[in-house]
């Protein structure tokens, strides 16, 4: 098994500095894999995705690519990294265009260079193309979507962290942005996502963690997890890893 | 004897209704979090209210109802509370900063109309026709002054009471939780705005009370008195003593009472004569430099807020 | 009355700038930035040195470029001063209002604008002294455009709308056009996604009390043209230019845009009915109006 692409140990993070809500979590992702993260409202899922993402604060524990810290870095500093995030709302600007979106994230980028990433994206996302103009606050739910994932992809990341790609979603779009995420590990992207349609995502995922209260609950390969009779319980709050006495 | 303790009599009053004012601002937010930016006009309204009811009739504006004097004093109070409520009205709900402008607004307003309607207010020179109460039992003006000194001790004895009792009440712990975590209170079932109307209101009216005795003492009160500069004033009473904090507030209001006419006194002493033109401007500079100074390297004031233990 | 709609447009046109400066601010910073309105005076009165600096270096630019009368000197100590103007923003923000964020006590900016304020204005007149001053001693003949309905018009104030205009469609253009400009609006609509699509929030910052100020100036300069420079200007000017950014929509640039000039011509127009002792009540009472019937201004939306 090669090395992991990205290393949580012992995560302790939160916004407010004495109310952790992500107690002591580990997390390994794999080279080319999709790993979700499953478990109950309020289990922390949101919060380990963007602590990574270097939104919320880290107040103790390890975060590591590829051997690199990632602690201290700002938002901004991240694609240095190889690491693009989708939010799961609010996560494209509404009042600018598709092209304007694009346009943002590849700003860094000179412009011929920026004209040759949007043309690859629009030939992948075939219906930002033809809607180019318009600005993305009229776009419907899954097409907001999809620039979300291609403002992502912008960056030609390495990791692609994304918190509930298929929510709001009608079942067959979901699948289909699923799919798309499968797809990118074939490329050579890593995928770590954040699901509550559980049945669909370990369908496509290789590795499952489950979070509850903050903690992690449950690990393993993804087929495992899904056969699981404990999941049942541990979504219905029945049975939890016990807290560690500190 | 008598000569040279008339001025700290003269101080003590003034600072005393200062004080009063602090304390109201205290109240909006040092406990409740909302920033005034207008504490001239419910001061303003208070004294202007109170001549207009109280007043004897004049030939060139309204007023003169000559009403018994406490009644005249609660009009112009709650001629305060009613301009709050307006205000408060529309703003409370919106961003913060919305009450932070309504609120500079009303006074600049305020401020211009009283200048300009002489109709209501006598216009740029004033009003007068206010006999004291009392004046004419206690003729020695010492006594009479100090006596009013004792009135206005015991209102602000009697509203820093009040408040402190408010503040360990049900009502003040209410307070000072929308203050820290609005969706948390919201989450018990207490409409944040509503209460925050409340206590806007009733620390305005309170400036107003505070604004009725500047206007009994003076038994004048014209434009000059609720110009920005009065606004500027009672800020930096309050954040130097420490906001929050009651106490706090009144020794605030002493402080920076002193420091004003030392430095006004100091200034037209000892300052070369082109600078007296610039006696106002430098006690301006100094009490930018003060709110500031204060909000960056002390901003909980000398006299911190204590927590609050409830009953 | 088509005197003070003139009138109004031209003054409209002032508080525009002054308000995109503010409406940014406002918005991004979350709080009502009291010494906004000072940086007009900085504007002004930093044009002015400049003014006498490079008249006397560039005599050939004291000539005034008729029929106005501007010197090509204070052309380019406009843009001198909207350098220095928008640079003091970004210092006074590094001093005082940074660190009051920094320290989590956001609701105390607010406050601590209002000491900046006292301290910048009182500066100025501990500077310049408390009288005004002008650009040029020249006396300016404004053109009679019609006798009846009268209507006098400097060539100034065609100059100043103009300009005016021109750099807000600069603005335009650069916000519409550049990744900047997406950069720009993307932290007005959303600062956690821009910053997660690699936009450095501490940089734009600075940009935005640099732009901000640098407009602010060119406010200032065109004030002190059409009427006259003087210590108060700030404070005169506070309360329309916060009308404005309220009227138009507290984040929205064209908002703020709109907002002045509906509160320029709408002050001149009160005019023609209220005795002009009230005219700094109106910009209160059109804020009060926009409480009243749709808070959030014209082109704004609520935002937590």
């Amino acid at each position: 098994m090669s090395d992991p692409v990205l290393r949580v140990e012992k995560l302790v993070a939160g916004y407010v500095r004495d109310l952790p809500i992500l107690w002591e979590v580990d997390l390994k992702l794999n080279a080319g894999s999709m790993t979700v993260i499953i478990g109950p409202n309020g289990a922390g899922k949101s919060t380990l995705i963007k602590a990574i993402a270097g939104i919320v604060p880290v107040h103790s524990g390890l975060i590591q690519v590829e051997g690199r810290s990632l602690l201290g870095m700002r938002p901004d500093q991240m694609s240095r990294h190889g690491l693009a995030y989708v939010p799961q709302t609010d996560n494209i600007f509404r009042k600018l265009t598709i092209r304007q979106n694009l346009d943002l994230v590849l700003r860094p980028l000179s412009l011929r260079q920026r004209e040759e990433r949007r043309e690859v994206l629009l030939v992948r996302f075939p219906t930002l193309r033809e809607k180019q103009e318009i600005r993305a606050g009229a776009l419907s739910g899954g097409q907001r979507q999809m620039l979300a994932i291609a403002m992502a992809l912008a960056g030609e990341p390495r990791i692609l962290l994304m918190d509930e790609p298929s929510a709001g979603l009608s079942p067959k779009v979901a699948q289909e942005v699923l799919e798309q995420a499968h797809a990118l590990t074939s490329q050579g992207v890593s995928v770590l996502l954040v699901e509550q349609n559980v049945k669909q995502a370990l369908r496509f995922a290789d590795y499952c963690y489950l979070l509850a209260d903050g903690r992690n609950q449950l690990s393993g390969p993804a087929t495992t997890i899904l056969q699981s009779p404990l999941i049942g319980e541990i979504y219905l709050g029945g049975n939890r890893i016990p807290e560690v006495a500190s | 004897m008598i000569g040279w303790l008339s001025y700290p009599i003269f101080f003590a009053t003034v600072a005393s209704i200062l004080a009063i004012a602090v304390l109201g601002l205290n109240l909006q937010w040092g406990i409740t979090g909302l920033f005034n930016g207008g504490v001239a006009a419910f001061f303003g309204a208070g004294a202007y209210g109170l001549l207009i009811l109280g007043g004897t009739p004049q030939p060139d504006h309204m007023g003169g109802f000559e009403w018994f004097y406490p009644v005249a004093l609660l009009g112009g109070v709650l001629f305060s509370g009613l301009l709050a409520w307006i205000v408060g009205l529309l703003t409370l709900k919106l961003r913060h900063d919305y009450l932070a402008i309504a609120t500079f607004g009303v006074a600049v307003a305020f401020e211009n109309f009283v200048r300009n309607a002489e109709w209501f207010s006598g216009g740029a020179k004033g009003m007068r026709g206010f006999e004291r109460p009392l004046e004419s039992w206690i003729a020695d003006p010492f006594w009479f002054n100090l006596a009013f000194l004792g009135v206005v001790l015991m209102a602000l004895m009697g509203v820093y009471a009040l408040l402190e009792r408010l503040l360990r009440s049900p009502f003040g712990r209410l307070l000072r939780a929308i203050r820290e975590d609005e969706h948390a209170a919201q989450s018990l079932g207490k409409t944040p705005s509503r209460v925050r109307l409340t206590a806007f209101v009733t620390g305005s009216m309170i400036m107003g009370l505070a604004g009725g005795l500047y206007a009994t003492f003076y038994a004048f009160v014209s434009p000059q008195d609720v110009v920005p500069t009065l606004t500027f004033q009672v800020w930096a009473m309050l954040i130097v003593g420490g906001a929050g904090n009651n106490r706090g507030g009144v020794l605030g209001a002493f402080l920076i009472w002193a420091a004003w006419t030392a430095s006004g006194w100091g200034l037209s002493r000892f300052a070369p004569v082109e600078l007296q033109l610039y006696t106002g401007t430098l006690q301006y500079i100094l009490i930018g430099l003060i709110i500031v100074g204060m909000l960056l390297w002390r901003p909980q004031g000398l006299l911190p807020e204590k927590l609050i233990m409830s009953q | 009355m088509i005197q003070n709609l003139v009138d109004g447009f031209l003054v409209g046109s002032i508080l525009s700038l002054g308000a995109i400066g503010l409406t940014m601010v406002m918005h991004v910073l979350r709080f009502a930035n009291f010494s906004q309105a000072e940086l007009l005076s900085i504007g002004a009165y930093a044009a002015l040195v400049f003014d006498g600096v490079f008249g006397q270096m560039l005599p050939l630019f004291q000539s005034t470029l008729e029929p106005l009368s501007l010197t090509g000197a204070l052309v380019l100590s406009m843009l001198a001063s909207m350098l220095l103007t928008g640079l003091s923003a970004v210092v006074i923000d590094q001093l005082v209002f940074r660190r009051i964020r920094d320290s989590g006590e956001e609701l105390s900016m607010v406050f601590a604008s209002f000491g900046v304020a006292l301290i910048i204005r009182n500066g100025i007149s501990l500077l310049f002294g408390l009288k005004s001053h002008l650009y040029s001693n020249e006396i300016v003949f404004a053109i009679v455009v019609s006798r009846d309905p009268l209507l006098l018009i400097k060539p100034d104030q065609v100059f100043i709308l103009i300009a005016a205009l021109v750099l807000m469609v600069l603005l335009h253009l650069v916000l519409s056009r550049t990744t900047f400009g997406y950069a720009l609006q993307a932290v007005a609509e959303n600062p956690v996604l821009a910053q997660v699509s690699g936009v450095r929030l501490s940089f734009m910052v600075a940009m935005i009390w640099m732009i901000g100020g640098a407009l602010a100036a060119t406010a200032g300069v065109f004030y002190g043209l059409n009427n006259q420079i003087n210590p108060v200007m700030g404070r005169d000017l506070v309360l329309p230019i916060f009308a404005a950014t309220i009227v138009g929509g507290i984040g929205s640039i064209y908002g703020a845009v709109l907002g002045g000039f509906i509160v320029g011509i709408a002050s001149n127009l009160a005019l023609v009915v209220l005795p002009s002792g009230y005219s700094p009540a109106v910009p209160f009472l059109i804020i009060l109006l926009v409480l009243i019937f749709r808070p959030h201004g014209v082109l704004g939306e609520a935002r937590t």
